[in-house]
């Protein structure tokens, strides 16, 4: 196997951890490394070199509104707080709490038929403000989700719907979001704080994650509306 | 002790921690390592705001899993770096994320013995194999570690063959590797 040879194994990672690759070099070489351990012990090797350059610059601090963000996406504020993070202005609030109302009536002035179990939540997954990229419905242990506005992605690339529990553990996966229509997605039983949770959307590999865990970018986060108790 | 011994054993004693679940001990350890990692960040992306949200990223990985982290990958702080930069650099990669450099960006003719205008030199080891390197390795390659340049894009500041910039960045790793190991 190529990747056995110490010296491609050693260029390979040096231009890994400095960040030359193109993108889809470093796409295959993320993969390769979760088969070749002694990948992972070369990049291993280049990061302690290069990355002491890194902590040489001098720090800037953080604004307060970032520690706010991340509590509160791990669920340690106060119940219902809202993040502040610099990326929520009020008026991305706004556009968010206009986009969801507008969902809520389409979804009210539906005909209605005799429903066998009403929709208990709603989710709106947009990654820029006033663009939703996803609209998702929770009914019974069944997600709904159908696509509004798909953000760029690569052909070997899926996006991933994850469950952030309010109680800070590892995200759960729910499932692959879809590219085009509509997408029933089941939730196992267990997950009975689902609509407590927040709601994230990562990019992965083809398929998705390989870990069971997030491993690409996250590109964005949601929170549920309840519609009904 | 050394501050930076001290430093590294504060930081693992806190990965400990938060393993257990230890909210202050994160608290602890995004107030001592949070303005390094946006100091990097800033630098890659060039955009203080977009760095901020990367940061969030880093810190809720680290809460979740905290356990990815063992010695073989150096101290703490190197681990947190490696996370940092490699959603950085995704992110940067990515089709979407246009490149909006707002800081001043080195010239040819500014390059000097010091690592970077910004920079601390309290690694002496480091700094003084950096002023070891030749001038055009030890510049392409803090634009290509500090400021996330492509091949391409470094080709196109420094108005100098590609082929020239690969074996530049490429001997001035393993000359900055020599010099580091002896």
């Amino acid at each position: 196997m190529r990747y056995h040879n110490e010296e491609l194994s050693n260029e390979l990672a040096k231009h890994y951890v400095i960040g030359t690759m193109s993108p889809l070099a470093r796409r295959r070489f993320k993969k390769l490394m979760v088969k070749h351990s002694h990948l992972q012990q070369a990049v291993w090797h280049w990061e302690q070199i290069l990355n002491p350059m890194a902590e040489e610059l001098k720090p800037i601090t953080p604004d307060s509104q970032v520690w706010q963000s991340i509590t509160a996406r791990l669920g340690w504020n106060s119940k219902g707080k809202v993040s502040s993070g610099s990326w929520w202005t009020i008026s991305g609030w706004l556009a968010t709490t206009a986009c969801l109302l507008l969902v809520a009536y389409i979804w009210m002035a539906q005909p209605v038929t005799p429903p066998t179990q009403q929709p208990q939540a709603l989710a709106v997954l947009q990654v820029e403000q006033n663009q939703p990229a996803w609209v998702v419905q929770k009914t019974g242990n069944t997600l709904t989700v159908s696509v509004s506005s798909l953000p760029d992605i690569q052909p070997d690339q899926d996006f991933e719907l994850w469950m952030l529990p309010a109680n800070g553990q590892a995200p759960i996966s729910l499932g692959l979001l879809p590219e085009s229509g509509n997408k029933t997605l089941s939730v196992p039983a267990q997950l009975k704080d689902l609509v407590q949770s927040g709601l994230a959307v990562s990019i992965e590999p083809e398929n998705g994650s390989p870990t069971g865990a997030p491993t690409g970018p996250i590109i964005l986060t949601a929170q549920w509306i309840q519609i009904t108790g | 002790m050394s501050e930076q011994h001290s430093d590294d054993q504060l930081q693992l004693a806190w990965l400990n921690d938060i393993s257990m679940g230890s909210r202050q001990a994160f608290q602890s350890l995004y107030e001592n390592s949070s303005g390094k990692l946006l100091a990097i960040a800033t630098k890659l992306l060039g955009r203080k705001d977009l760095a901020e949200e990367v940061l969030q990223e880093v810190y809720i990985k680290v809460w979740h899993n905290p356990e990815v982290y063992h010695s073989d990958r150096g101290s703490v702080m190197t681990w947190l770096i490696s996370i940092m930069r490699n959603q950085c650099i995704d992110q940067l990669r990515h089709s979407q994320v246009k490149r909006k450099h707002q800081h001043k960006m080195p010239e040819p003719t500014d390059i000097n013995p010091q690592i970077d205008l910004d920079m601390n030199a309290s690694n002496q080891k480091l700094d003084e194999c950096m002023r070891l390197l030749k001038g055009e390795q030890r510049h392409t390659i803090q634009l290509a570690f500090l400021y996330g340049y492509t091949h391409q894009e470094i080709t196109r500041h420094l108005s100098a063959p590609l082929g020239s910039i690969k074996s530049w960045i490429r001997r001035g790793l393993e000359a900055l590797k020599r010099c580091l190991k002896s």
